[in-house]
């Protein structure tokens, strides 16, 4: 008798606890907390990329710019546990960089941060005096700011070489491109930042058209990853 | 109806018509030929009127069950194509795809389509005009503007094969060719949003003509239908819009009509397009009606899921009643069946008599039925009517022929398996157990061994009978005998042996295990959730029968040694035991959110809705069958509290002796109670998240009561310039404004921060109390959602960002997309998922933070607007709830958007800016909409009044929401009159008991006592079941993300008043069945009852 009750007993408790653990889930809520304002925090890395730029930064002319643009292939290189912070908007001048790229660059505190900016106000006939003010304004903000960081400028490649530009004026372009990489030139050296040169290291761009998208004016997917090449090489040359 | 489970509805009524021919043929022949047995059969009938009023009754609610829920289908689907018809009016095909920006083309399109199609039957109408859209029209006699409107300049004449126009007020046809140059029709929608009459002058505006407007006197306002649907429209004269846009012969749509009214022409579409296409082959041929009947079904296909659902639980009830009918009918019988065994009645002619009566029963019941079934449906129908006259839905009922049938057929097929199924139970039994009316637990069957034997036997008969009849000398009488041997060989002995066989097997485990693993098998290689649980379900079962089995041996082993009633005590401990063993680790699987078992490394498996079917039936008879094993274990402590009251105990134990007795039946019963009481929680948790979602009109406003939106200027400080223009500022209890805007969003602390789109709404006034947002998260920190809104009035850092931003957790199973991969997209269900416009690669979803969570960390991110001064620094503290796909943006408050220079109020948005107000207690929201629009006409104001928006968008929606309502409403009225009959018939059939009772002294009193303590017990604990488990599986519907509750808004509640009344109701009906029956049976005397009259 007595180990029945026993059995009974334990069919009970059973049943009683499967019956709870049954409830329990269907009334399961969510769930409030008080406390500090604590904002969410970037995720840590051994080193935090920030890349200035246009359409070209963002990647516009490859299939998939989110993932294929030449900051994203430069971030590959650089090894892991790189953090690439990419503020390329396209059709961006650098007026435009001063004002809604820059303040997020110093807030991401960055490590490395690459500047290329000068196509579309080239393009849009920005005066030259207008973008070296820009320019000079961008780099002296930022380095005042992020003091440690290592910053290098791109200058203009050789656009005459490109499908979109064929109908232009060759000489006149040229005459400009030289007179906007003088500025960059001289702002650099101002600054004491590293110049990236396309317009000699690019020059490859008259004897691989593969590396031009369908527009006819920014790199594709091949185009982008060559461009990050250029800019590694660079890089390992100044010993960055 | 279209489909029913899947399957087309004509194949299946052709399939269970057929079915129904060949059983009513079947019993038709047996009872020509078998004429004595029919009129014993037939004879049980008139002489227990009462057992045949609820057998009929009972059979009845079945079809009328069936009925109503297909002739609700009816309904469903006539609303969800309906819809197609209501927007598209009597158009079927559209001609479009000229040049230019009004895509134009010659007007010899129309006319030499018209030629052709004078001798093509199937087109029945030719109409063309040349559309223009995007209007905006101000009616300076009633002072009100609406914008994109459509107008429709159509060639005279060619409106006329589409019904024409009829006048609203008069119900006079009007034509085109009546109207002057400078006149226009106005439809229906159009002239209820501007408040127009006839005689009213209109302006029209473009943004094709900037700086110009044209002046329209309105002549008459037309129905809607014909050439322009439901949408906001106007008519006028082709020359009158030629002349505004200098063009001579143009058009740029032409429309068709199918030969047919409404939908009828939809078949003819493909037929029709081709044709056309193959005449101009350069223009495009729109099947505009075909693609609007799908798009209409995609959008309602949450409806048919669900519906689906009910109907499972809805037909799952009718089949259960009609079997525990049948069952109990059986039960009833058995001494009587012992009996006609005893003189030498045969068991074949056992089954006949039961199918004779059971198909009189069926065809009494079925048409009546049937009847019941139609007038709920229509009962239905006219319960919904106010709602669609609401929105002017032009929804007719029509009950499909087809249905009827199926529900007929249905009843008939149910009914005969049931019968056949509880006949031949009956007649297996052996003469002593009839008509001693001993227990079926106390069966003894056939070991593998002694089916070897009985095998052996049955071929040594065949031997026997084959050398009889050799030797027999009359060799007529030799193969009567020969023919016998056969038949009893074939038809009883052969089936008896392989039922044995089967059931042994099961028994023992081994059949369960060999199809579980099967079954198993198939699902993991499809990945389908049916097989996979269903066999895992079974695999259980078989190994714990094996156990059982196993176990069973042992303790015969041991009873050797033992006293006789050593074994049979152990083994019905055993048989508890086992019961739970296997009952309890079914419910719990079952009860399980499905994609748990993707979060055990299985593939994440897919289903239908009909997985939540599955699952009700294994939770409900897991549950069932671990209950009825140990009830005496169970009810044990009931019954020691009883013996403490005097009185009580006597009535307890008898009240309990029947249910712990009759096993099978009991759990039968309490199946029953479950099963309707969990269709029934399951219906209220699910309606109630839709009406929830669709119906509350209030939640979908999110308070306010009137947008207005200006269109020629934006009013700086609307609630100060409101009493300029006359009106009172008390009207209003809060006012919101609203711009809209596109802004680059970037996130630093998301893994690959990049700058993104995202539309962005700038607010004010009341949406910072709170009122048109609803937050579904909101960041850590924030106690409540009004320190959310506190905290957006004080600091200009603040922002929100609607639901859709959110991705879904890729770390949890249960928060990726939707379980039913049949379920059409978002998108196409008419809900976007991403902001309307915006590439979803290029746009911005908010990382670190989930569908689903309710608490996160506060986001920083950086916004920029390209005309803007600088990016901003803005930090998200709140999710709005988007599920409505009508909230997209970041919503950021004015004050931070002007102050940090980003923008200000006049270069912000390319749209125009909108206004919300809440009205006071006590004003009328039409008339003020009305007055408003009045006083600002100047600034181009258009007001909406967003309840009548909200009708005019979700309609179909919250019309169909009320459907499945009512379809609850019916289960619940048909589930209860079943549960009363159940407990009618549990008393009814016991009048023998009753009477062996009151002859052994019981009083009336008790035996009324302990017949409502029965079926008190049973109800209790059937309701119980079916509350709870109907709790767990809604809840597993909605973890399982099946109605994309991110994009539904379709979220899990309990509804407590709705479940504490379908109790309450179960309660009652179990209660009030038992009543009068216990009532008249404690008035028989006892030896009336014994004789059984």
């Amino acid at each position: 008798m007595a180990y029945a009750k026993r059995y009974i007993s334990l069919y009970m408790l059973i049943l009683v606890l499967s019956i709870c653990l049954a409830s329990c889930s269907v009334f399961s809520g969510g769930q409030s907390t008080t406390g500090p304002l604590r904002v969410q925090q970037a995720p840590p890395a051994r080193l935090t990329y920030v890349a200035i730029g246009a359409s070209d930064t963002y990647g516009v002319g490859a299939d998939d710019p989110p993932s294929e643009n030449w900051p994203a292939d430069l971030t590959m290189k650089l090894g892991s546990d790189v953090r690439l912070v990419n503020l390329g908007i396209p059709g961006a001048h650098a007026h435009d960089a001063l004002n809604f790229e820059l303040p997020v660059a110093l807030d991401s505190h960055p490590d490395l941060v690459t500047i290329w900016l000068a196509v579309n106000d080239l393009a849009d006939n920005v005066p030259l005096d207008s973008y070296a003010h820009d320019l000079d304004q961008l780099l002296s903000k930022l380095l005042a700011s992020a003091p440690h960081a290592r910053v290098l400028v791109a200058n203009v490649p050789d656009l005459t070489l490109l499908p979109h530009f064929q109908s232009y004026n060759t000489q006149a372009l040229r005459n400009q491109i030289q007179a906007y990489n003088t500025t960059i030139a001289t702002i650099v050296q101002r600054h004491h930042v590293v110049l990236i040169d396309l317009y000699q290291d690019w020059r490859e761009l008259a004897s691989h058209p593969e590396y031009i998208s369908d527009d006819g004016f920014h790199p594709n997917a091949i185009g982008y990853s060559r461009l990050a090449e250029i800019f590694y090489q660079a890089l390992q040359k100044n010993g960055l | 109806m279209i489909e029913l489970f899947g399957i087309p509805i004509d194949t299946l009524t052709i399939v269970l018509g057929i079915i129904t021919l060949v059983i009513i043929g079947i019993v038709t022949l047996l009872a020509l030929f078998n004429a004595i047995f029919f009129k014993i059969g037939v004879r049980n009938i008139p002489r227990r009127r009462m057992q045949m009023v609820l057998i009929v009754f009972a059979l009845m609610l079945s079809t009328t069950l069936l009925a109503s829920v297909l002739a609700t289908g009816d309904v469903l689907t006539a609303t969800v194509q309906s819809v197609a018809v209501y927007n598209w009016g009597g158009v079927d095909e559209l001609i479009e795809g000229g040049r230019g920006p009004l895509n134009l083309f010659r007007d010899q399109v129309y006319y030499g389509l018209v030629n052709r199609t004078r001798n093509y039957p199937d087109i029945m109408a030719v109409g063309a005009a040349l559309k223009e859209s995007d209007l905006l029209v101000a009616d300076q006699t009633s002072r009100q503007v609406r914008s994109a409107v459509t107008a429709l300049a159509v060639i005279p004449g060619s409106e006329k094969g589409f019904g024409g126009m009829q006048n609203t007020t008069t119900q006079q046809t009007l034509s085109i060719a009546a109207l002057k140059p400078d006149q226009v029709y106005l439809n229906q929608t159009v002239a209820q949003l501007l408040n127009a009459h006839a005689g009213d002058t209109l302006y029209i505006y473009s943004s094709r003509w900037p700086g110009r407007r044209y002046t329209f006197s309105v002549a008459a306002i037309v129905n809607n239908g014909g050439l322009v649907g439901d949408n906001p429209a106007m008519l006028s004269q082709l020359r009158t819009f030629h002349t505004i846009e200098g063009l001579d012969d143009e058009i740029n749509e032409v429309y068709i009509a199918n030969r047919g009214n409404g939908l009828s022409g939809i078949t003819l579409s493909d037929q029709v397009a081709q044709t056309i296409h193959h005449w101009f082959p350069r223009l495009n041929v729109i099947q505009v009606k075909v693609q609007g009947v799908q798009n209409s079904q995609k959008a309602q296909d949450i409806f048919s899921r669900v519906f689906a659902l009910f109907s499972l639980f809805a037909l799952a009830i009718g089949l259960l009643l009609i079997f525990l009918i049948f069952v109990l009918l059986a039960a009833e019988r058995r001494a009587e069946t012992g009996m006609a065994r005893a003189i030498g009645v045969q068991r074949r002619h056992l089954i006949f008599m039961f199918l004779f009566e059971g198909t009189v029963y069926d065809l009494l019941s079925s048409f009546i039925g049937l009847l019941f079934g139609v007038g709920a449906g229509y009962l239905l129908v006219s319960l919904l009517e106010p709602i669609m006259e609401r929105f002017n839905f032009p929804l007719k009922l029509t009950f499909q022929p087809r249905s009827m049938i199926i529900a007929y057929c249905l009843g008939v097929i149910f009914t005969f398996v049931a019968v056949a199924l509880s006949s031949w139970l009956v007649s297996r039994m052996t003469v002593v157990e009839a008509i001693r009316d001993l227990s079926e637990t106390g069966r003894s069957n056939l070991s593998l061994g002694e089916i070897g034997v009985r095998l052996l036997q049955v071929l040594g008969i065949v031997g026997r009978g084959e050398r009889k009849a050799a030797a027999s000398a009359k060799r007529k009488t030799a193969i009567r005998h020969a023919l016998r041997r056969v038949r009893r060989v074939l038809l009883e002995h052969i089936p008896d042996i392989f039922v044995s066989l089967v059931r042994e097997l099961t028994r023992m485990g081994f059949l369960p295990l060999l199809g579980g693993l099967l079954l198993m098998q198939a699902g993991l290689e499809n990945t389908q959730v049916i097989p996979f649980s269903l066999g895992l379900s079974l695999v259980v079962i078989g190994g714990g029968l094996l156990i059982k089995a196993l176990v069973e041996q042992l303790l015969l082993f041991i009873s050797w040694r033992r006293s006789g009633g050593y074994f049979q005590e152990r083994k019905n401990m055993a048989a508890g035991f086992f019961a739970l063993l296997i009952g309890l680790p079914i419910v719990a699987y079952w009860a399980l959110p499905f994609d748990i078992l993707a979060s055990l490394g299985l593939p994440r498996f897919q289903g239908g809705i009909e997985v939540f079917f599955v699952a009700a039936m294994m939770m409900v008879l897991g549950a069932a069958w671990m209950i009825v094993m140990n009830a005496k274990f169970l009810l044990s402590p009931l019954l020691r509290l009883c013996a403490q009251i005097p009185g009580v105990y006597a009535i307890a134990r008898l009240a309990l002796a029947y249910p712990l007795h009759r096993r099978f039946r009991t759990g039968l019963s309490i199946v029953m109670f479950s099963l309707v009481v969990f269709s029934m929680t399951v219906m209220a948790v699910v309606t109630n998240a839709m009406q929830n979602s669709y119906v509350d009109i209030n939640t979908q406003t999110g308070g306010y009561d009137i947008q207005a939106t200006a269109f020629f200027k934006s009013i700086p400080d609307i609630r100060t310039s409101l009493a300029q223009h006359g009106i009172n500022p008390q009207a209003f209890s809060a006012i919101g404004v609203r711009s809209t805007t596109s802004v680059g969003v970037i996130q630093l602390s998301s893994s690959t921060p990049r700058w993104t789109l995202y539309p962005a709404q700038i607010v004010s006034g009341g949406f910072l109390q709170g009122y048109g947002l609803h937050l579904m998260a909101r960041a850590s920190g924030f106690a409540s959602d009004n320190a959310v809104w506190q905290a957006l009035q004080t600091h200009t850092d603040y922002a929100l960002i609607d639901s859709s931003a959110l991705p879904y957790n890729p770390n949890i199973a249960l928060n990726t997309s939707v379980y039913d991969p049949s379920t059409p997209q978002a998108a196409d269900a008419g809900a976007p998922a991403t902001p309307p416009s915006f590439d979803p690669r290029l746009t911005f979803s908010l990382s670190g933070v989930y569908q689903g969570d309710t608490v996160f960390a506060p986001t920083p991110i950086w916004v920029s607007s390209l005309e803007g001064k600088q990016a901003i620094k803005l930090t998200i503290i709140g999710v709005v709830d988007n599920s409505d796909s009508a909230h997209f943006g970041l919503y950021i408050p004015r004050s931070s958007y002007s102050t940090t220079g980003v923008g200000t109020t006049d270069n912000i948005s390319t749209d125009p800016q909108s206004y919300y107000f809440k009205v006071a207690p006590g004003q009328d929201k039409r008339a003020l909409a009305l007055a408003l629009g009045s006083a600002y006409l100047d600034d181009g104001l258009e007001t909406t009044v967003l309840e009548d928006a909200i009708w005019q968008v979700r309609g179909p929606r919250i019309l169909l929401s009320n459907v499945l309502l009512g379809i609850v409403g019916m289960v619940l009225l048909l589930g209860v009159a079943a549960l009363a009959i159940t407990g009618t018939r549990a008393v009814v059939e016991r009048r023998q008991q009753i009477g062996m009772l009151r002859a052994l002294g019981c009083s009336r009193r008790l035996i009324q006592g302990v017949f409502l303590l029965e079926s008190f017990l049973v109800g209790a604990l059937g309701s119980m079941l079916g509350v709870i488990l109907g709790l767990i599986l809604a809840r597993n519907i909605f973890a399982a993300n099946f109605f994309e509750q991110y994009q539904t808004g379709l979220a899990f509640s309990v509804p407590w008043p709705q479940i504490g009344l379908i109790i309450g109701v179960a309660f009652l009906a179990s209660l009030f069945g038992a009543l009068l029956p216990s009532w008249q049976a404690g008035k028989v005397a006892p030896a009336e009852a014994l004789r059984y009259v």
